[in-house]
């Protein structure tokens, strides 16, 4: 069942304005009615709603919703019963199946529990663990491990960066860590392209997702033969708009509870979604070209990173590093230390791009130095070489944060 | 009289008594022995519907779990008897 689930509450007791509030926080649509007419309209629009019936209405009012409840074969009836009203709306041996009387004494969150188990035998696919235990990163046990997440940015199109973040999650996926790569350019994503994967998926379907949790993630991606595993971007365009920052970094962070390592490709724009992955990521690869354009903005942006307090996850890569501006004044120019270059092999890279290969699979023997230079930096993301990265003070987030987007919009 | 609508399950022998009460008008009105359950009277309300002749079929939750069945038919003897005979799940206990 795709919609969304759905509550009506029937009652005329403003106590219940607090199981509202409860499921609301759980993202169930929900609305109260106090008359069987404002019941009518809100069944009307959603067929397969969840009525709760307060065990103390008017038992010709209770009747009348509960038939109401019942005109619909996919509808299910919810009875909050008081000790008095509890014959009346016992459901043992008649009425659908799937009714239940919850004791009108329960806590909220038993009764938020009890009718997250009949949307689950309705169909609806509902999430057990309170809204907030979900919260932020929490989407599994405490003690479970969670996975490295990298995100892949640049202050500049065009600098290499899906091929890097592809040849980076190949590589370190036939290094024999469990890997996922996330195409996080939401609008103009290619990274199945350039690993010839085609899914129906996408993170577009996440809208679709009652609650974003690890398995609802692992149903979206798709294996690639290194045995990498790819979460595409949406192919319709004019969707993305509906897809939430939180839930793209939600998905990513319950993902990171599957995998030793996840590779987020990203667009080089400082919204709202790249803000969160920045927060997520422990660690930033940022790439750059050895060109004045690419390397002013890649500056401006490791100016920001002390300021949000990102500085200590920076990993400058230096892509095409021997084609323009020399590594020792693109490091002085940025004030950091390049970790990682990259040889500019351009039709080598076109080529493998064309044809779907990644090239740390085409030259599986390292004989070309752009393999090997992007191998390099699978392993400096696997940890099998030290990273260093040039130390900033990390300052006040909040503070930084604010101040840094606001010289940013003013630039 | 007091005669009962017949459980058709078997092992579901549960019997609820039903009596006539003066009609309202035009509108014939039968007392609906209780405690009953929504479903049961559902149920009811289901199966008096279907009835030949049988038409504005109403049921009301009365005093102390009883039940008000309430309806519009051409001929009120007809009626009763099939009330009688009414095949229902569970009306009540």
């Amino acid at each position: 069942m795709s919609d969304r689930p759905s509550v009506l509450i029937v009652s005329q007791d403003a106590e219940l304005g607090k199981l509202n509030a409860a499921l609301q926080a759980e993202r169930i649509l929900v609305d109260t009615a106090e008359t069987v007419a404002d019941a009518e309209w809100f069944v009307r629009d959603h067929p397969n709603a969840l009525c709760v019936i307060d065990g103390k209405l008017p038992a010709s009012v209770a009747f009348q919703t509960y038939e109401l409840a019942h005109a619909s074969d996919t509808r299910t009836a919810i009875m909050l019963v008081t000790p008095e009203t509890a014959e009346q709306f016992d459901v043992s041996g008649a009425g659908p199946t799937n009714d239940e009387c919850i004791p009108r004494s329960s806590t909220v969150e038993q009764i938020v529990l009890r009718l997250k188990a009949v949307m689950i035998l309705s169909g609806f696919d509902v999430a057990i663990a309170p809204a907030a235990a979900r919260n932020g990163t929490a989407h599994e046990s405490p003690g479970s491990h969670r996975g490295k997440v990298t995100m892949v940015f640049s202050a500049k199109g065009g600098v290499g960066k899906t091929t890097i973040a592809v040849n980076a999650a190949v590589a370190l996926a036939r290094m024999g860590h469990s890997t996922l790569l996330v195409d996080a350019d939401l609008y103009f994503g290619d990274a199945s392209i350039l690993l010839n994967v085609v899914s129906k998926r996408s993170l577009m379907d996440l809208a679709d997702v009652y609650q974003v949790d690890g398995a609802s993630v692992q149903q979206l991606m798709v294996n690639h033969e290194s045995g990498l595993s790819v979460l595409s971007s949406p192919p319709e365009m004019e969707r993305v708009e509906t897809l939430s920052s939180d839930i793209i970094v939600s998905a990513i962070s319950a993902a990171s509870y599957s995998f030793e390592h996840v590779i987020v490709d990203t667009h080089s724009s400082f919204d709202e979604t790249n803000l969160q992955l920045m927060d997520l990521a422990d660690r930033i690869v940022l790439v750059t070209t050895p060109e004045v354009g690419a390397t002013f903005n890649t500056a401006r942006f490791v100016g920001l990173t002390d300021t949000l307090g990102y500085r200590d996850k920076l990993m400058l890569v230096l892509n095409r590093a021997e084609s323009g501006i020399n590594q020792d004044a693109v490091e002085k120019n940025l004030g950091t230390r390049v970790e990682a270059t990259v040889v500019s092999a351009g039709k080598r890279a076109v080529s493998a791009a064309n044809r779907g290969v990644p090239l740390v699979i085409e030259d599986a023997r390292n004989e070309q130095r752009i393999t090997r230079d992007l191998g390099q930096i699978a392993s400096l993301i696997a940890g099998e070489q030290p990273h260093s990265s040039t130390s900033g003070e990390a300052k006040s987030w909040l503070f930084g944060r604010k101040l840094a987007l606001s010289s940013a919009r003013s630039a | 009289m007091q005669p009962r609508l017949a459980a058709s399950q078997a092992g579901d022998a549960t019997n609820t008594k039903i009596s006539i009460m003066p009609p309202d008008g035009s509108t014939l009105r039968y007392r609906i022995a209780g405690p009953i359950s929504f479903g049961a009277l559902l149920q009811l309300k289901r199966d008096v519907s279907h009835l030949p002749g049988v038409s504005a079929v109403n049921v009301s939750p009365a005093e102390d779990g009883e039940a008000i069945l309430s309806l519009h038919a051409q001929d009120s003897a007809d009626v009763w008897q099939q009330l009688q005979t009414l095949p229902s799940r569970e009306v009540g206990r």
